[in-house]
């Protein structure tokens, strides 16, 4: 039933999840939840991210030192996990990004050689 | 210790919090996602399940984060060695299985392996063996061969080009006064051999500088063997007198048991002794030398140095004479090409029978891994990775193979003992036998070819049961799936496989035993039955110069000896000869080519030549082809008359009839009739083909005194009459040494030992391969035909006939094994011709052995789909579906 719809959604490029967090976490601290949220909302539900899979990355992220994490309460009064970006994950994501879009439109136009040569 | 554990148990305790709280963030998480869509309006419990959906595995998700801190990989191998062993245990039965095919095959190679290693690829005993040089001179007729002392006495002198040069003399010895008289290779050799080779000895001492010096005393050192063989391994040796070719001697050390010096193994040592006058000497015998160069120099170098002192001798000599020309050649080990195929045959074989059981083990654990699929997909299911599951799988094997190494170990060091110690090395025919140990080396090649081994046994079943669609696992059920095409191609290509090996170890091995049976069965153109040989040597190999008359002195003296031995009872008849069939010395004359032979006018020729008196022929049952044997006429001051062999009329005379013909010697003069020509008859190798060779009468020519045997046929069994022979012989010269007693039956024993033992082994290790792989093919191929019962009672619902299923299964089952078995018979003829030289007359396979072993290989094949076929045609197909 669900199957239909999910199957046209990307399949995530190794690594980019990494990214993807990083550039969440910009805009503050967030707990995991509110991460996978931010995403879907985001990327316009564009990307099939198991909610499952953000937690190796969280980890990862965590082991390069790029985020920190700390025990806190949501506003709900729950306990969660948040999370922080640290200096370093701020240059990480810095650098990561300019490579990220040379890349893209490095493909780009590749893909599209015909357009560019009439622009 | 204490501190590790310490360290272990905080680890442990940092993990396990670890793994809390990501579990707790998850289950946060869960929550939050459930409470949202609660909100949005679902129902509570569909609200979880949609929470849970759109997280994905949650095992999976939690030990892969646990996963990205590092500690998590030891702790799962741990679990997995813990895993794999709880398996194999509650799999006896496999286990049992895979283990002793995996033991017996690493215990074989193994046990070779160490042969090899101490026979072949033993490092020298020198120190930097690439610097030592043998310097050698060309001579027409017999190539590049030794030098004379005056050559030697200049390299000596070229201290810039050569560190050490060394010379030697080696021959036949006489010890006599011994406690057990024997004669034995040995060599008279400079001192500086041993600093040359770095030898310490085992008692006393090696050859000094001041042995070297005429006026020293005489000395003799002693190897092992002729220290264990001639003095009953006496410790308080050094010092005792002994005599060596009839000159006292004092023994003054034995060398270690491992010392083995470069080229043909010598037993005992004698300084040389260079004097200036031998130096002087023009016609003084020439000597070995090998040479150490000095370091930073070059072989080629040392060649132009060669060159430049060729040129000289060339320029100061006559110009008749034959030209010089030296060269510095790489030292290299005396080769014994016989023994070295062998033992690298060997090797092959049981490399192929690990193979056929690392096949065996494959099909184990692929049949294991099949019928565990259900059990796989449930754990990938539950969060386990593809990864690890192969990894388990992998674990498994190597547990496998390294219980099978250690196993391998303890049973191959128990064989080597035996052999070393309980068996008679010269009954195997490899002497060097004794030198084979379980050391580091060996254990560090069982080690990497049991790994091997584990990978092999364990790649392809751990990659297909991996990669099979596991959610296939789940829908159907055990065994009886149909298991995938490529999985049953890849099962029936394992018993093609082991086929084939199998096929071509049993050719290989059924060749040796042609070879032997022919080896055995040949007469070699003797009549070897009571018939007794002995040595009884006068004077020695470094000959003293002597006079005519001398020569004609010992001729009289050992016809003298003939005749007593002739009185005695139970002699039928008696020879003399001047060297022994059989024995591992050849005697060679220089001869002019006949003019007969096309090619080849009047160059010179070696031919192995043997002085026997007239009953030589008929003691030892050579029969005549042609003319007749020496005449009592034949005596000294008669012209020389000669007998040849067979393969001498076909290579010198091309067919035509010797008989009458003359040779000539060196010189040109001395013309020799030839009076008869006799059968090919034994030589030195009964592997071999005969050698053109020459038989000079004994009355006429005193030839090799040092080498005198002695034949005797006998009435009754030959050994009972040593006694008798011996008290005659000490009674008319009782310092006469009578040595090397044996029945010619033993001789030839001792003759074909490499042979006889090299195929009883061979052929033992390819019965194991064939009943290691037929047990193989079997269980293969029943399982694959079982595995098809569904499939077969679909196929006999769609109408398909009983015959043609039953001929469907076991065609499948058939045609691996006949590729396989082709394959097999080429790799055999190809290897076949590979170890020609060890084979006698048996050049194509014997179709018993072939055809028995295909027979064997196709009815193992084919009962094995036969049988569960027939019962799953028999059986109502609605049944067999419904059973599934």
């Amino acid at each position: 039933m669900s199957n239909g719809p999910r199957e046209k959604k990307l399949e995530l490029a190794y690594g980019s999840l990494d990214l993807l967090v990083l550039q969440t976490l910009v805009w503050g601290v967030k707990h995991g939840h509110g991460i996978a949220k931010s995403i879907e909302r985001t990327s316009d539900d564009a990307f099939r991210v198991d909610h499952g899979s953000l937690y190796p990355a969280l980890q990862r992220l965590l082991q390069e030192g790029w985020i920190n994490a700390e025990w806190g309460v949501t506003e709900n009064n729950q306990r969660a996990k948040y999370y922080q970006l640290t200096v370093r994950g701020r240059k990480k994501l810095a650098a990561e990004t300019s490579r990220w879009e040379r890349f893209a439109q490095a493909v780009t136009c590749v893909l599209r050689p015909a357009e560019e040569g009439e622009e | 210790m204490g501190l590790g554990r310490e360290f272990a148990k905080l680890r442990r305790l940092l993990a396990l919090r670890r793994q809390d709280d990501i579990a707790q963030e998850i289950s946060i998480h869960l929550a939050m996602e459930e409470q949202e869509n609660i909100h949005a309006g679902m129902p509570e419990e569909e609200a979880r399940y949609a929470a849970l959906r759109k997280f994905g595995n949650v095992t999976a998700a939690s030990e892969r984060s646990q996963g990205m801190w590092g500690w998590n990989l030891m702790e799962q191998c741990s679990q997995d060695v813990r895993y794999a062993l709880t398996g194999l245990r509650r799999n006896p039965l496999f286990a049992f299985s895979a283990v002793a095919t995996l033991t017996l095959g690493i215990t074989a190679v193994t046990a070779v392996f160490s042969i090899v290693d101490a026979v072949l690829l033993r490092p020298s005993s020198f120190v930097n063996p690439e610097s030592v040089t043998h310097i050698e001179q060309w001579h027409n007729d017999q190539g590049w061969s030794s030098i004379p002392p005056s050559v030697y006495a200049w390299l000596r002198e070229r201290r810039d080009l050569f560190q050490e040069v060394i010379a030697q003399r080696r021959g036949m010895l006489t010890v006599t006064r011994a406690p057990v008289p024997d004669q034995m290779f040995g060599a008279m050799v400079t001192s500086n051999v041993f600093s040359l080779l770095a030898a310490k000895p085992l008692y006393g001492r090696t050859l000094e500088r001041s042995d070297d010096s005429a006026s020293a005393p005489p000395v003799l050192l002693l190897s092992y063997r002729a220290w264990q063989q001639l003095f009953a391994s006496d410790s308080r040796v050094v010092g005792k007198m002994a005599e060596v070719d009839g000159r006292a001697i004092t023994v003054i050390g034995v060398m270690p048991e491992n010392f083995l010096m470069p080229g043909k193994p010598a037993e005992l040592w004698l300084p040389l002794r260079l004097t200036a006058a031998d130096i002087a000497d023009e016609h003084a015998p020439w000597v070995e030398t090998l040479a150490r160069l000095k370091p930073g120099l070059t072989l080629k170098a040392a060649q132009g140095a060669l060159n430049a002192l060729a040129a000289t001798l060339n320029r100061e000599q006559q110009p008749k004479q034959e030209k010089v020309r030296l060269r510095a050649a790489v030292w290299q080990a005396e080769d014994r090409p016989t023994r070295n195929i062998i033992l690298w045959l060997a090797l092959g074989t049981v490399m192929g029978l690990l193979a056929i059981g690392c096949a065996n083990v494959s099909s184990l654990l692929l049949a294991r891994g099949l019928s565990r699929r259900r059990d796989y997909a449930i754990r990938i299911a539950t969060g386990a990775s593809h990864g690890r599951l192969m990894r388990q799988s992998f674990l498994e094997a190597l547990l496998l193979s390294f219980m099978g190494l250690v196993l391998g170990l303890v049973f191959s060091a128990g064989i080597v003992h035996f052999l070393r110690e309980s068996l008679n090395a010269a009954a195997l025919g490899i002497p060097d036998i004794t030198h084979a140990r379980i050391d580091f080396r060996v254990v560090v090649f069982s080690f990497v070819v049991s790994s091997l081994a584990a990978l092999l046994s364990a790649g392809l079943p751990a990659w297909i049961t991996a990669s099979l669609d596991l959610s296939a696992g789940l829908r159907e059920s055990g065994t009886q799936t149909a298991t995938g095409h490529r999985v049953r191609r890849l099962m029936f290509g394992l018993t093609g496989v082991q086929a084939g090996i199998c096929m071509a170890l049993l050719l290989i091995s059924g060749l040796l035993i042609t070879s032997l049976m022919r080896l055995k069965n040949d007469d070699h153109g003797i009549r070897a039955d009571r018939v007794l040989t002995m040595r009884l040597p006068f004077g020695s190999w470094f000959p003293a110069p002597r006079t005519p008359e001398e020569k004609l002195k010992q001729t009289r003296r050992y016809l003298n000896l003939l005749d007593r031995v002739r009185s005695v009872d139970g002699v039928v008849s008696a020879a003399l000869s001047s060297s022994l069939p059989l024995s591992n010395v050849n005697v060679w004359r220089h001869l002019r080519t006949p003019s007969e032979t096309a090619g080849a006018d009047s160059a010179l020729m070696l031919v192995r030549t043997m002085a026997v008196t007239k009953d030589y022929f008929r003691v030892m049952g050579i029969p005549l082809a042609a003319g007749q044997l020496f005449r009592p006429s034949d005596g000294p001051a008669q012209p020389k008359v000669v007998i040849i062999n067979q393969a001498f009329a076909d290579r010198y005379f091309h067919g035509a009839n010797p008989v009458g013909r003359f040779l000539r010697g060196e010189n040109g003069s001395d013309a020799e009739q030839i009076i008869g020509m006799t059968r090919n008859t034994a030589q030195l190798d009964l592997n071999k083909p005969a050698e053109p060779e020459l038989f000079i009468s004994f009355d006429q020519m005193l030839l090799t005194p040092f080498l005198t045997g002695l034949v005797v046929r006998t009435a009754s069994a030959p050994e009972s009459i040593a006694p008798a022979l011996r008290a005659v012989i000490s009674q008319e010269d009782p310092l006469q040494p009578v040595v090397k007693v044996r029945t010619l039956r033993s001789l030839i024993s001792e003759n074909i030992a490499l042979s006889r033992s090299s195929a009883w082994i061979l052929s033992m290790f390819a019965l194991v391969a064939l009943v290691l792989s037929s047990a193989g093919i079997y269980g293969v191929v029943s399982f694959a035909t079982l595995a098809r019962q569904r499939d077969f009672g679909i196929r006999l619902c769609l109408g398909a006939t009983r015959g043609g299923i039953f001929r469907i299964a076991t065609l499948q089952a058939l045609a691996p094994v006949c590729i396989g078995v082709s394959a097999g018979v080429g790799a055999a003829s190809f290897f076949s011709r590979a170890i020609s030289a060890v084979l006698y007359k048996a050049k194509t396979f014997d179709a018993v052995p072939a055809v028995g072993s295909l027979l064997v290989l196709l009815t193992v094949a084919f009962t094995a789909a036969a049988i569960p076929a027939l019962r799953s045609a028999r059986t109502d197909p609605a049944r067999t579906l419904r059973n599934n």
